[in-house]
């Protein structure tokens, strides 16, 4: 078993989509949260972003879900001279209202808007992963 | 099997080989765009992931791919990304990509690169009221500020108001020789792209043109937007921020720098009271990113300062290669002038005959129309964009500047002297007269 962020977030963006295609808001949800930390993983991982032998980041900073690596990201990316794929990601975090722990809460807390602004925000991190593949750092 | 390295200036011709050989590509798959990344290395990009059936094919493509170019290829199985599943404003990149083989199949090629994009974008269509004409040269030394300083004293006797922008910022200079110290405004360009940074702009925007003396007593008026302000503060600190893309935020979208300094040079055309009717800036030396912007984004004249020295004419003709290469040279080609900087006392027409002879050759080669041998006025040659090398109104044909000894003496510019400019400068500033002129009519 190894980690592979790329084909991780091309998983939880399409399950996410097929989730949330059949109104399945809460775990749509998750997974989109799920896609965003794994995109930027595999971007900051091909920057440099070296892994322990269990596959998890080096640095315990790193170690974070999405609601708190957008702005690690920004951190990241701006030290090693690679703005440019900084700059494609807002400076304000659209995952800031996620947390891994709402797969605990009830269904109806986690409503159709507050999916669909996940999903929107999950394009940014399209771009930034997009952007790399043609670079060829991915 | 591939022998040898493969060279980066190989893979273009190596790639247009494979894809003509019968057969190597399957038919079905309409273009085909070779990207080639920031490393060096290619890989090609198919509208979507295709069926089964022509998978075996494009993997057998592949192999071919690797074979030919060894390290700068993909390995087979990573060698294709798909449109459809790139975010869709990055995919806009690839509509950029340029033909390099008419197929089919199609073959068209994308370079990434880490800087020097600007160089091959295409010019902006961006009305602007002032005429804008940039100063260019490969190197420094070649007496550019200077000349930019006479082209404004010049313009403001003719009674125009002219905005003098210094862009030369890794050397700075332009603005002391324009503006002695107590005229200097607070701020300078480099506090404008660290205040816009953080949206404060607009704050610094209205204290950094300063008024030149230089213009005292004529008809028009001088404004310079100097480098760095009365005070220059951490220049070193300012100067290495400059460079910056600015990330999305609220409401506003991501912004890439020269798209930052496009947006500064337009605020400064608006922002004085009395319009400025020609803005003439002073570029960076070299092939560098900043000089990018001015040369092919604003719509300028560009002014190509040279010597005739072999050195100058290799530089150049990296430039205009890639320039015919991208096919930038089209929109460009019309708009440059070349200029013979510090005409030597000795032989002066000799030496400008001798220089005109060299930038013939570099214009004839990278950005005049071939004549074709049958052709003659009734088939169209009229629309060609083609010159002799004795015609006078021809870009390549050198504007000279001459040297003199009183004018390299000068210890700065506040006062020039009407005898010393002309004897100089006469043909040059008959050259201004014409662009500004021309660009006059243009926008009536």
């Amino acid at each position: 078993m190894s980690t592979d962020f790329l084909d991780a977030f091309e998983r939880h963006r399409a399950d996410a989509d097929l989730l949330l295609g059949r109104k399945r808001w809460p775990n749509a949800d998750q997974l989109y949260g799920f896609a965003a930390e794994c995109g930027l993983k595999a971007v900051m991982q091909a920057l440099g972003m070296r892994l322990t032998n269990d596959g998890s980041p080096e640095i315990r900073s790193h170690r974070v879900h999405i609601d708190r690596l957008w702005s690690e990201f920004h951190a990241f990316a701006a030290g090693r001279g690679v703005e440019p794929y900084a700059v494609m990601l807002p400076v304000e975090n659209p995952f800031s209202d996620w947390a891994v722990s709402q797969r605990y809460y009830r269904s109806e807390e986690i409503t159709q808007d507050r999916v669909s602004r996940h999903r929107e925000a999950l394009r940014h991190v399209h771009r930034v992963v997009s952007r790399a593949c043609l670079d060829g750092r991915l | 099997m591939m022998s040898g390295p493969v060279f980066f200036d190989k893979v273009e011709r190596l790639l247009r080989e494979l894809v003509q050989s019968e057969g190597s590509f399957p038919e079905d798959l309409g273009n085909l765009i070779a990207v080639r990344d920031l490393f060096g290395r290619v890989r090609f990009v198919l509208e979507k992931r295709p069926d089964n059936d022509l998978r075996e094919d494009l993997q057998k493509f592949a192999e071919k791919v690797q074979e030919k170019l060894g390290p700068r290829a993909y390995p087979p199985e990573q060698a294709f990304l798909y449109r459809s599943e790139l975010a869709s404003d990055v995919a806009s990149e690839l509509d950029t990509a340029r033909e390099i083989a008419a197929g089919p199949p199609r073959l068209l090629f994308l370079d990434r690169q880490v800087t020097g994009l600007g160089w091959a974008t295409t010019p902006s269509q961006q009305p602007s009221k002032a005429h804008r004409i940039a100063f260019f040269s490969l190197k420094g030394g070649v007496g550019r500020s200077t000349s930019v300083a006479a082209a404004a004293w010049h313009l403001a006797k003719d009674g125009r108001n002219v905005l003098v922008l210094d862009l030369d910022l890794e050397a700075p200079g332009l603005s002391s020789s324009l503006l002695p110290a107590d005229k200097m405004p607070e701020f300078g360009i480099v506090d404008w792209f660290v205040e816009d940074a953080v949206g404060q702009g607009e704050a610094v925007l209205e204290y950094m043109v300063g008024t030149s003396p230089l213009a005292q007593d004529l008809e028009g008026q001088i404004w310079v937007a100097p480098s760095h302000g009365a005070n220059p503060g951490d220049y070193l600190a300012k100067l290495g921020r400059c460079y910056l893309d600015l990330p999305q935020t609220n409401g506003d979208s991501h912004e890439p720098w020269e798209k930052r300094l496009v947006r500064l040079i337009e605020e400064l055309e608006k922002r004085k009271e009395k319009e400025a009717h020609v803005v003439l800036i002073d570029v960076r030396a070299g092939l560098t990113d900043l000089s990018s912007v001015p040369v092919t984004d604003l719509g300028a004249d560009v002014l190509l300062f040279a010597f005739d020295t072999d050195q100058t004419w290799v530089g150049y003709a990296l430039l205009f290669e890639h320039w015919r290469r991208t096919e930038a040279i089209r929109a460009l080609r019309e708009r440059l002038q070349v200029v013979a900087a510090m005409v030597p006392e000795c032989d002066p027409s000799k030496y400008l005959e001798d220089f005109r002879e060299r930038a013939w050759n570099l214009f004839s080669k990278h950005a005049y129309d071939e004549v074709p041998p049958e052709s003659s006025e009734a088939n169209g040659e009229d629309d060609l964009f083609t010159y002799d090398l004795a015609d006078e109104s021809a870009p390549h044909v050198p504007v000279p500047i001459y040297w003199h000894r009183g004018l390299t003496s000068l210890r700065n510019l506040h006062t020039l002297d009407d005898h010393l400019v002309s004897a100089s400068y006469g043909k040059f500033l008959e050259v201004i007269n014409r662009l500004v002129e021309a660009g006059t009519e243009d926008s009536s």
